[in-house]
């Protein structure tokens, strides 16, 4: 990712459903405790079936007033994209 | 109490636990308005690792090492990545937000100036680079993580002044996908310390530390206060302390 920091993906599975998300890493996430709101809004929308990804990360990003350093929407994309259960 | 002057504290070493929470315990006494500005000079008693907030602990700290060496770990409340916090100098700026820029990349780049201007002092060569590292030559002397709540800027950071490779790397493990992002073959040689640019003693670093932390700024030698005291107690043995928290992820 942007300035070497790393960013991993941990699907949790049930019955072949992701139902949980953890993203790891050393990035920077702002405020720090948006980050399992994030996780949970990418299982919620199911935002790997999404018609824009990328897109659909950057405006709630935007609409909380979230920041992450470290990553962008398209790396996370790109990640979810390949999630397997 | 003047908002701009800043509480410059004397440093004092502690446990992992109780250096987390008193970042915090300081930052909810800005929130409050109860104290000012303060920069924070500090140390690690015992040596620790602390892993950044998103990190999976078992990824990158050997804890078995750890357990060996009598190293503690602790979760930071940042992100950021893994620091072994041995024979280092560990700083906080904690400030309300308006005393730094809005902008995160660049209140990283001012701390970034004043430990680059630390440095010059005493004689090293060092240059900011983003996201959040100063560099000596091309390896890692100084790293940092920031947060923002309540209207509170908190900044940690270290500088390395002396470094055991061996004994960091037996605590530390690198991702493998760090392994693969950078040319440098050996991680232990991507790092280097003030002792390996210049033989100066512990005293002289610190105190270009604190020196360019200083730079144009008004301050004043502060103490802690014992309502500040009392909630870091607290906030280490509820949250730092806890192993629920450290083992989180």
């Amino acid at each position: 990712m942007a300035g070497g920091k790393t960013l991993a993906l941990d699907p949790v599975c049930l019955d072949g459903e992701i139902v949980r998300i953890m993203m790891s890493g050393d990035f920077f996430f702002h405020p720090e405790e948006g980050l399992e709101r994030l996780e949970i809004f990418l299982v919620e929308q199911k935002i790997w079936n999404a018609d824009d990804p990328e897109g659909a990360i950057a405006k709630f990003m935007d609409d909380n007033k979230y920041r992450a350093v470290g990553f962008g929407p398209s790396d996370l994309a790109f990640l979810l994209r390949g999630l397997k259960c | 109490m003047l908002r701009k002057r800043w509480r410059v504290l004397r440093y004092e070493k502690a446990s992992a636990a109780f250096n987390m929470a008193l970042d915090e315990a300081i930052a909810q006494a800005v929130a409050f308005r109860v104290a000012g500005p303060t920069i924070r000079f500090y140390g690690w008693e015992p040596a620790a690792v602390s892993i950044g907030r998103f990190q999976k602990l078992e990824e990158v700290v050997d804890l078995e090492g750890c357990k060996k060496l009598g190293v503690d770990v602790v979760r930071r409340s940042t992100g950021g990545g893994a620091v072994f916090h041995d024979k280092e100098i560990t700083y906080s700026v904690i400030c309300p937000e308006d005393l730094m820029p809005a902008d995160i990349n660049e209140a990283y780049r001012e701390i970034g100036g004043w430990i680059v201007n630390a440095l010059k002092l005493i004689g090293i060569e060092a240059s900011f680079e983003p996201i959040n590292d100063v560099m000596v030559d091309g390896k890692k002397i100084s790293g940092s993580a920031q947060s923002r709540r309540k209207g509170v800027f908190m900044q940690h950071g270290t500088l390395l002044y002396d470094l055991d490779r061996a004994k960091m790397f037996s605590v530390l493990k690198v991702p493998k996908d760090k392994l693969e992002s950078h040319s440098l073959g050996d991680p232990a040689e991507r790092v280097t310390s003030v002792r390996e640019q210049k033989k100066v003693p512990w005293e002289y670093a610190a105190a270009a530390m604190a020196n360019a932390f200083i730079m144009n700024r008004e301050w004043y030698p502060g103490d802690l206060t014992s309502d500040e005291l009392a909630r870091a107690e607290v906030i280490a043995k509820l949250r730092y302390g806890d192993r629920d928290w450290t083992f989180e992820r």
